[in-house]
C-alpha cells in the first residue's frame, strides 16, 4: 500500500530551506536516503541506506572519503544527522560523480547535504548534466547545509549527480518521489519603523541628504549667507533676535583659535582693528585658512576622534616609533583641503586604492591606531587569542562606525543593536570588511621608488627646499658647523656605549645559548650598536654633520634677536620636508593586511558559538548605496576594504557628510547640530536644525567636499559673528544656547592653551612634523613592558605645538590631563570642560608655566625696555589682545613692582581672560 | 534646561553630561547646580549630590588590588578534598590555562585553620589578616573575565577587559562626589616598586570628565603633581598673585554672564588649590601619628613597611574626606614584584603576603577601634586565581601555578555586610567557581549597592551607550549584606 508522506522538514533545516508554507498539502513519498561514506542510518523517521566500500550496489561513488565526528557542527543538529553529514565523500580530482541506481520511472525531487571540515570552497552541481547549483560556498569549519530540492527524472533507472570545483565534502543525498515544491523566499520584511524605543529605517539620520530651500526671514539684512537665514528663522520662531556682531578684537581672537589653535599676534590683531575694509574679516578668514597652523589645529580634533596614540596599550604598552607618519598625513591633507571623500577613502583603503603613493598608505595609519593587545593576541591560549581579536574588531568596526557614519555598530556585536536598525548580522559585515586588517606593528610606505608620480612630486618640491635652505644658511651655518662636531663626538660615544652593551648581551647569551630571552635581547642590541655604528659612518661623511644638526639646535643657539626670523623660515621648510618626508617613503605604523579569516556571527559575541559565515557588506539601513558588497565571503582583504571605502564615500550615504559637517559645526560653536558627534542614533542627540545641517551637508558635497569651504561658510556667518554677551532675554528662554542667539564662549582646550602660551611668551617653535617629542622618559624595560614616567623638559625641541607631542598610552602631563586632554585610549568626539583645584594648581606651579612666564618676562624686557607700563601694556596685547584699562595698567604695574615681572606673566597665564574666548 | 519648544532637547536627559561638555554657556543654569558637581560647594550648600540612589551602607571605600592573581586555594578557600588529591592528575576537561603546561594537582602550600569566633578558614599565608577574620566577607566563588593579566586588571578597575572606560573610584566620584574639598575625591597609592600592568588607565576617569581621575598620591616628593610651584615663591608673591588674579576674574566676570558658572567655578578653584596646598601634606605627615599606631601598622618592620605608609596614609586620607582610596600590592610584569606565582608559590606569596599582610589587618582594626568600619567599606581583590594543579609537564608537581580565571577568592569589610562569613564555592579542587558565582560585574555592583548606589542608573552617556560600571551584567550579591 502507498502511504502519503505530508512533507516535513526536520526544524534544523530551517536554516538551509524555509519552510513551504502550505506543507501538509503537498504530496509526496519519501524515496531513498543515501548516507555518503556511512552506516544506514534513520533520519527525520526515514531509513536511509549506507554507502561505501561494500555497501549498497545501488548507489555509484567514486571519490575520496572524509569523516571526522569531532567537528562541532553549524548550526547543531540531531546527533544521527550530524553523523551522516560528517561522514562524505569529496572530488580528489576536482570533478566528481554519484549516480543512484535502480530509479523507477517518474519525478522526484532530489537534496543534496555538505559540510565543510576546514577551509571554505567553491563548488558546482549538476544533475544528469544539467546545472542545478553554481558557484557554492562551503563555508568555514563545522558548517553544513541542504541543497534542493532539485526536479529530476531518471534516465536509464538513473540519477547521475556531479560536481565539480573545489573539495566540497557530500554528506548525503536526499530523493522523494513527486515534486516538492521550491521554496520561495518569504517575502522580504518590511523595514522596521521608528517606535518609542527604537529607530527604524525611517530615521532621520539615514534619510537622503536634500538641499533644502533657504527660508524666508524677517531680518533679512541680517543675513551674510544661507547658514543665518535657517538659524534666524528658528529665532524668529521663538521669537529673540540674534545678538550685534562681536568688537573686532573679539573676532580676531575668537577666529584665529579657532581656525589655528593659536592667539593673534598684537600686530596682527591691530592691523585688523583699525582696517576699515567690509572685506577685512573674510581676508583674515582666508589667511587663516590658509595657515599650515590650520591643519595641526584641526588635525588634533580628527586624532581625538580616531584616538590616536603613539604606544600599544594594554601590558606592553611598546612605543610606536613611526606612528606620526599618519599624524603627518592628517596635517598635511587638511592644509591641502583634500576632498573629505577622499580623505576617507585613503585611511580605509590607501594602500589598496594607491599602492605606490606611500602618503597613501600612511594613511592607514588610522586603521591600527588605536590599541593592541599584544599579549592576549599573540601568547596565552587559543581561545584567548579569538576572544582578543574579536576585541580587536569590536574597536575596529567601532571606530570606523562612530568616525565616518556616527553610528554604534559596535553595538550590535552580542545581539541586534538593541536601539537602531542593525541587526547583528550587519555587525559582522562590517567585521568581515575590515577582516583583513592587521597590527603588525610597522610597515614601509613606498612600495616603488620610481612611481612616476611620487617622483614628480618630489622633484617639484626640491627647488623650494634649495631657495629656503639657502636663506637660512647664512644664519645657521655657524652654528651647525660648531654643533656638527658635538654631534660626532656624541655619536662616537654612543657607538662606543652600544657596542659595549652588544659585547655584553652576546657573553650572557654565550653562556645559556638557548634562552629565548636572552638571544631576543643579545639581538638587539647587535643591531643597536650596528645602528649607532651606521650612524657614526653617516656622519663621517663630508657635510653630514652640519647638516645633522636639527633646526631645534639652531634655535637654541641663535641669539633673541634673530630666532623669530630663522623660526619663521623653520616653520616653511619643516612643512615641505614634511611633504617630502611622507612622499619619500619609510617606516610607518600602519595597516599590515593579511588573509582574512572567515567571518561568522557570533552568538552572544562568543567565540565559541559560531554560526554563519557573512560576506562583506555594509548597513542596509542607510539610505543611497547597496549594503550589498557583491564579494564572496572569503574575498581578499583588498577587495573588502575598497569596497568598504567605496560604499562609505558614496555621493547617496547621507551619513558621511552629515557627520563631519556636524563636526565642523562642533568645533566652532562647541556644540554639534547634533550634540552628540560619534552617535546619530537613537541614543543620540537630535538635531537642533536639521535643515542647516542638510544644508551643510549638500554644500560640502557640492564644493567637491572641501572643508575650507565649508569653514569659510561657517565662520563668515552672521551667526559665527556674533557677540558673546550674555542676554536676559534670550537666556530665560534658552539658556543652553542651541537656537545659537549668541557666540557661546568657550575656554581653550589643552593643546590651544599650551600652545599659545609658547607663542605668547616668544617661545613657540614652528617647526612641523615629524617624530613627536617626549615629555616622558622610556626607561630601558623591564621585562618586556614599557613605561613613560613624565619629565619636565624645556628648549625648543619641546616648544613644538603640542599636537607634535608623542601620546603613549598610559602616559601622563599633569597639565594637559588637568585641562581635560583625553588619554589616547578613547574615542572622543566632543572634550569635556572641568575645573578643579588641581588644574588650578598646575596652571600655578607646573615647570613649565614657571618656565613660560619667565620667558615671557624676557620677552617682555627685550620688547618693552624697563619702561613697566610698556612692558605691562605690552603683556595685555600680547595674552589678550587688546591694552590694558587704565586700572589693570597702575595695579599690574604695582604687583610687578613689588613681585617681578616674571609674577605678573604668570597671573596672566592664570586669568579667565586668557582661558576663555568669547 | 530650555523653555523653548519646537525642537526636541538632547535625548540624553544625563544633565551631568550636558553640562560638563557645554559648561562654559550656561547663563541660566544656577550656579550651584555646575559646582556641586566640582563638590566645589558641597561643604557650605548643602546641594544634594545626584547618587546614592537610596541610603548608602558606606560612604567611603579603600580598595586593595593584588596585582598578578592571588591564589585562592593557598589563601582563603579552603579545599580538603585538593589535599586528598594531591599528586593526581586533573581528572576534568583539560583546562585552557596561558601557559599550557598542566602538572598534577597540588595541595595549599599553607596549612588551614579556622580562625575567631566565626571559624572562618584562613590559610597561614596571611597570618595578621586570620587574626580579624571575624570581619571578613570572603567571596570564594569569583570568576573573573579573561586570563591575562592586563585585561583582567582592567575589568577588576573598570569592568571592561579593554582600556578607556572609566575605573570604579571614577565612577564612585562621578556619582557621590566628594566629601571634602581639600582633597582629591579618588586617590590612588601604586606599590612603591612600581605602577601596575595598564599603568595610569587603571586609575582612568576615561570619557567621565577628568575631575574623576584617580590622582596618585608619591610617598616621597611632592604628594601630588604640581602642589607646590616648580620654582620656590615666597608666600607674600604667592598671595599677591591669588589676590590679583581674583580681582583680575572678578573684573572679567563682570563684564560676562552675571552668574557665570564656569567662571565662578574658576575663580574659587583658586581658593581651594590654596587650601589643598596645606591639607595634602599634612594629611600625608604620618610623623604626626602616634607610635603605637605607627608600629601597629609595621612602619618599623622593613620587610612591610612600604605597604604600612600607604595603608596609614590610606585611613588618613579617608579620615579627611577622601571617597575612594586604592592601594596596589603589585608592580610592573618583568621582575617578579607582584602575585604572579608561576614558578613558586610558597616563595612568591610569601615574599608578597609579608609586605601586606601586618598593615592590612592593622588598617583594620584601625578603622574598627575609630569606628569608621562602620560606614567604610574596605575592599580585597586581585585579578585573577591561580590553577589547582602545578604549572609544569604533563604528570608532574611543581610549586608555581598558572593563571586561573575560573575562580578566585576575595573579601570585603566593614559596612553594611555579614561578617565572619565565606560566600560561594568552588568545586572539589578549588579550580572553577561553582556555586553562587559571583562575576566581577556582581561584585561591582555589591560595592556600589554598599554605597548606596543603584549600579543600573549610574550612567553616563558616551558614544552611543549609556555606559555602566557594570556594562550590561551584574547582579547585587543580596545573601552577603548584613
Amino acid at each position: 500500500m502507498r502511504r502519503l508522506f505530508p512533507f516535513i522538514l526536520a526544524t534544523a533545516m530551517a536554516v538551509a530551506l524555509p519552510r513551504p508554507s502550505s506543507a501538509a498539502d503537498v504530496q509526496v513519498e519519501f524515496f531513498r536516503g543515501v548516507n555518503l561514506n556511512g552506516p544506514p542510518v534513520v533520519i527525520d523517521g526515514q531509513k536511509w541506506q549506507g554507502e561505501g566500500p561494500g555497501a549498497n550496489q545501488s548507489v555509484e561513488c567514486i571519490d575520496a572519503r572524509f569523516d571526522n565526528q569531532n567537528i562541532p557542527l553549524v548550526p547543531p543538529t540531531d546527533p544521527k544527522r550530524a553523523s551522516m553529514i560528517r561522514s562524505s565523500v569529496w572530488n580528489s580530482s576536482g570533478k566528481g560523480r554519484i549516480v543512484l541506481k535502480d530509479v523507477p520511472q517518474g519525478t522526484y525531487s532530489v537534496f543534496l547535504y555538505f559540510w565543510e571540515d576546514n577551509d571554505s570552497q567553491k563548488f558546482s552541481v549538476s544533475l544528469q548534466g544539467k546545472l542545478v547549483a553554481a558557484e557554492v560556498y562551503s563555508g568555514s569549519a563545522g558548517e553544513w547545509k541542504k541543497l534542493g530540492p532539485w526536479p529530476v527524472e531518471p534516465t536509464d533507472g538513473h540519477i547521475e549527480l556531479t560536481y565539480a570545483g573545489g573539495h566540497a565534502n557530500l554528506s548525503g543525498i536526499e530523493v522523494w518521489k513527486g515534486t516538492v515544491p521550491t521554496v520561495k523566499p518569504a517575502p522580504p520584511q518590511p523595514p522596521p519603523q521608528t517606535t518609542d524605543k527604537k529607530a527604524g529605517y525611517d530615521w532621520w539620520s539615514l534619510q537622503p541628504v536634500k538641499r533644502p530651500d533657504v527660508p524666508h526671514v524677517n531680518r533679512a539684512e541680517w543675513v551674510r549667507n544661507p547658514i543665518d537665514a535657517f538659524v534666524l528663522v528658528r529665532l524668529e520662531k521663538e521669537g529673540l533676535a540674534p545678538s550685534p556682531e562681536a568688537d573686532r578684537r573679539t573676532l580676531i581672537r575668537r577666529v584665529t583659535f579657532d581656525l589655528t589653535g593659536l592667539p593673534p599676534t598684537p600686530e596682527e590683531a591691530e592691523s585688523f582693528v583699525t582696517d576699515n575694509s567690509p572685506d577685512a574679516y573674510v581676508e583674515l578668514v582666508d589667511r587663516l585658512l590658509a595657515s599650515p597652523a590650520y591643519g595641526e589645529r584641526w588635525a588634533r580634533h580628527w586624532l581625538d576622534v580616531v584616538r590616536y596614540g603613539d604606544s600599544q596599550g594594554f601590558e606592553r604598552n611598546h612605543f610606536r616609533p613611526n606612528a606620526w607618519r599618519y599624524r603627518d598625513w592628517v596635517i598635511a591633507a587638511l592644509n591641502a583641503d583634500m576632498p573629505y571623500d577622499e580623505f576617507v577613502r585613503r585611511q580605509v583603503a590607501g594602500d589598496v586604492l594607491r599602492p605606490h603613493d606611500p602618503t597613501a598608505v600612511a594613511a592607514t595609519g588610522y586603521l591600527v591606531c588605536g590599541a593592541y593587545d599584544f599579549v592576549g593576541q599573540t601568547e596565552g591560549t587559543a581561545t584567548m587569542k579569538l576572544v582578543s581579536r574579536q576585541d580587536q574588531l569590536e574597536d575596529f568596526v567601532g571606530n570606523v562606525g562612530q568616525t565616518f557614519l556616527a553610528l554604534t555598530l559596535n553595538c550590535a556585536r552580542c545581539h541586534d543593536h538593541k536601539f537602531d536598525p542593525v541587526p547583528q548580522r550587519e555587525y559582522y559585515q562590517i567585521a568581515a570588511a575590515l577582516g583583513g586588517v592587521y597590527d603588525d606593528g610597522e610597515r614601509e610606505t613606498l612600495a616603488d621608488k620610481n612611481a612616476a608620480d611620487v617622483k614628480g612630486q618630489r622633484e617639484a618640491l626640491a627647488p623650494k627646499l634649495a631657495e629656503l635652505r639657502a636663506r637660512m644658511d647664512p644664519t645657521d651655518s655657524e652654528i651647525r658647523k660648531r654643533l656638527g662636531e658635538t654631534l660626532v663626538v656624541k655619536a662616537r660615544e654612543q657607538a662606543e656605549k652600544a657596542k659595549r652593551a652588544a659585547d655584553e648581551k652576546a657573553k650572557a647569551l654565550a653562556e645559556k645559548p638557548d634562552d629565548k630571552n636572552r638571544k631576543e635581547e643579545a639581538d638587539q642590541a647587535r643591531k643597536r650598536s650596528e645602528e649607532r655604528q651606521a650612524e657614526l659612518a653617516r656622519l663621517g661623511e663630508d657635510g653630514a654633520a652640519a647638516g645633522a644638526v636639527s633646526y631645534d639646535d639652531v634655535l637654541a643657539e641663535l641669539p633673541s634677536d634673530k630666532r623669530t626670523q630663522y623660526a619663521q623660515l623653520v616653520g616653511e621648510v619643516s612643512r615641505l620636508e614634511t611633504l617630502d618626508r611622507l612622499l619619500a617613503g619609510g617606516p610607518a605604523h600602519a595597516v599590515s593586511p593579511k588573509k582574512p579569516e572567515p567571518t561568522r556571527v557570533l552568538a552572544r559575541g562568543d567565540v565559541k558559538q559560531p554560526g554563519e559565515t557573512v560576506a562583506p557588506g555594509g548597513v542596509a539601513a542607510v539610505a543611497g548605496p547597496s549594503a550589498e558588497f557583491g564579494l564572496a565571503p572569503d574575498a581578499p582583504d583588498d577587495q573588502r576594504r575598497r569596497r568598504l571605502a567605496e560604499w562609505l564615500t558614496d555621493r547617496h550615504n547621507p551619513l558621511v557628510a552629515r557627520v563631519i559637517a556636524n563636526r565642523l559645526w562642533h568645533h566652532h560653536f562647541g556644540n554639534g547640530i547634533v550634540h552628540t558627534p560619534n552617535d546619530f542614533g537613537f541614543n543620540g542627540g537630535r538635531p537642533s536644525h536639521p535643515q542647516l545641517l542638510d544644508w551643510l551637508a549638500s554644500e560640502l558635497m557640492d564644493k567637491n567636499w572641501s572643508l575650507k569651504s565649508l569653514h569659510h561658510a561657517i565662520v563668515t556667518s552672521a551667526t559665527y559673528r556674533q557677540s558673546s554677551a550674555p542676554r536676559l532675554d534670550a537666556s530665560a528662554k534658552d539658556a543652553g544656547n542651541r537656537l545659537l542667539w549668541r557666540k557661546s564662549p568657550a575656554r581653550l582646550e589643552a593643546e590651544s592653551l599650551r600652545d599659545a602660551i609658547l607663542a605668547i611668551s616668544g617661545e613657540l617653535n614652528p617647526r612641523m612634523g615629524g617624530p613627536g617629542f617626549h615629555d616622558f622618559d622610556m626607561p630601558e624595560q623591564k621585562g618586556k613592558n614599557q613605561e613613560y614616567p613624565p619629565r619636565d623638559v624645556s628648549g625648543p625641541e619641546f616648544n613644538r605645538r603640542t599636537v607634535y607631542r608623542a601620546t603613549p598610552r598610559s602616559g601622563t602631563n599633569a597639565l594637559l590631563d588637568t585641562l581635560d586632554c583625553p588619554d589616547p585610549s578613547v574615542a572622543t568626539p566632543a572634550r569635556t570642560v572641568t575645573t578643579t583645584p588641581l588644574q588650578a594648581l598646575s596652571l600655578l606651579n607646573n615647570g613649565f608655566m614657571i618656565r613660560s612666564a619667565e620667558q615671557f618676562a624676557e620677552r617682555l624686557k627685550r620688547e618693552a625696555r624697563s619702561d613697566v607700563r610698556a612692558q605691562v601694556e605690552r603683556a595685555y596685547r600680547l595674552a589678550y589682545a587688546r591694552p590694558p584699562l587704565q586700572d589693570e595698567a597702575d595695579e599690574a604695574r604695582a604687583f610687578v613692582e613689588k613681585h617681578g615681572l616674571s609674577q605678573l606673566c604668570l597671573v596672566l597665564l592664570n586669568a579667565n581672560e586668557f582661558l576663555y574666548l568669547d | 534646561m530650555c523653555q523653548c519648544s519646537g525642537y526636541e532637547p538632547p535625548v540624553d536627559p544625563s544633565r551631568r553630561d550636558f553640562l560638563s561638555r557645554f559648561g562654559t554657556g550656561l547663563a541660566g543654569v544656577a550656579l550651584a547646580s555646575l559646582l556641586s558637581r566640582d563638590g566645589l560647594l558641597r561643604a557650605d550648600s548643602g546641594v544634594a549630590p545626584s547618587a546614592p540612589h537610596f541610603s548608602p551602607r558606606a560612604r567611603r571605600a579603600i580598595h586593595i588590588f593584588l596585582q598578578g592573581g592571588l591564589s585562592q586555594v593557598d589563601s582563603f578557600d579552603y579545599k580538603p578534598e585538593l589535599e586528598k588529591l594531591h599528586g593526581k592528575s586533573y581528572a576534568g576537561e583539560k583546562p585552557d590555562v596561558f601557559f599550557n603546561s598542566i602538572g598534577l594537582l597540588h595541595k595549599s602550600h599553607f596549612p588551614f585553620k579556622q580562625r575567631g569566633k566565626s571559624g572562618l578558614w584562613v590559610s597561614d599565608l596571611f597570618p595578621h589578616i586570620a587574626s580579624v577574620a571575624d570581619e571578613l566577607t570572603v567571596i570564594t566563588s569569583m570568576k573573573a573575565e579573561v586570563g591575562n593579566h592586563t585585561p583582567a586588571t582592567y575589568s577588576g578597575n573598570s569592568g571592561f577587559k579593554v582600556l578607556g572606560f572609566p575605573a570604579l573610584g571614577s565612577w564612585l566620584s562621578y556619582g557621590l562626589g566628594s566629601l571634602t574639598d581639600d582633597l582629591p575625591t579618588f586617590v590612588v597609592l601604586p606599590d612603591s616598586r612600581g605602577l601596575p600592568t595598564g599603568q595610569h588607565n587603571n586609575w582612568t576617569s576615561a570619557f567621565l570628565p577628568a575631575r574623576h581621575q584617580g590622582v596618585v598620591l608619591r610617598s616621597s616628593g611632592p604628594a601630588v603633581n604640581d602642589l607646590y610651584s616648580a620654582k620656590p615663591v615666597d608666600d607674600a608673591t604667592r598671595l599677591a598673585r591669588f589676590e590679583l588674579l581674583e580681582k583680575m576674574n572678578r573684573r572679567h566676570a563682570a563684564t560676562r554672564d552675571a552668574g557665570a558658572d564656569a567662571l565662578e567655578a574658576r575663580v574659587r578653584s583658586y581658593a581651594m588649590a590654596a587650601r589643598m596646598q596645606a591639607s595634602v601634606p599634612e594629611a600625608a605627615d604620618l610623623d604626626s601619628e602616634p607610635e603605637e599606631i605607627k608600629k601597629l601598622y609595621g612602619l618599623d618592620n622593613p620587610e612591610c613597611r612600604d605597604f604600612a605608609r600607604n595603608a596609614l596614609l590610606g585611613r588618613r586620607l579617608l579620615e579627611r574626606g577622601v571617597r575612594f582610596v586604592q592601594l596596589w600590592s603589585g608592580g610592573p610584569f618583568g621582575s617578579e614584584v607582584h602575585w604572579d606565582a608561576h614558578g613558586s608559590v610558597p616563595d612568591n606569596h610569601t615574599r608578597e603576603a609579608k609586605k601586606i599582610d601586618p598593615p592590612v589587618a592593622a588598617l583594620l582594626a584601625d578603622l574598627r577601634r575609630r569606628g569608621m568600619l562602620d560606614d567604610t567599606l574596605v575592599i580585597f581583590s586581585t585579578e585573577f586565581g591561580r590553577t589547582p594543579f602545578s604549572q609544569t609537564g604533563d604528570g608532574k608537581l611543581g610549586p608555581g601555578r598558572d593563571h586561573n580565571p575560573e575562580a578566585f577568592s576575595a573579601w570585603l569589610a566593614g559596612a553594611g555586610l555579614k561578617h565572619g562569613i565565606a560566600f560561594g564555592s568552588t568545586d572539589e579542587s578549588g579550580h572553577r567557581a561553582a556555586k553562587d558565582v559571583v562575576s566581577v560585574y556582581d561584585f561591582h555592583a555589591t560595592i556600589l549597592h554598599l554605597l548606596g548606589i543603584d549600579h543600573e542608573r549610574l550612567t553616563y552617556y558616551h558614544n552611543g551607550v549609556r555606559r555602566r560600571l557594570t556594562d550590561v551584567h551584574g547582579h547585587v550579591v543580596r545573601e552577603i549584606l548584613a
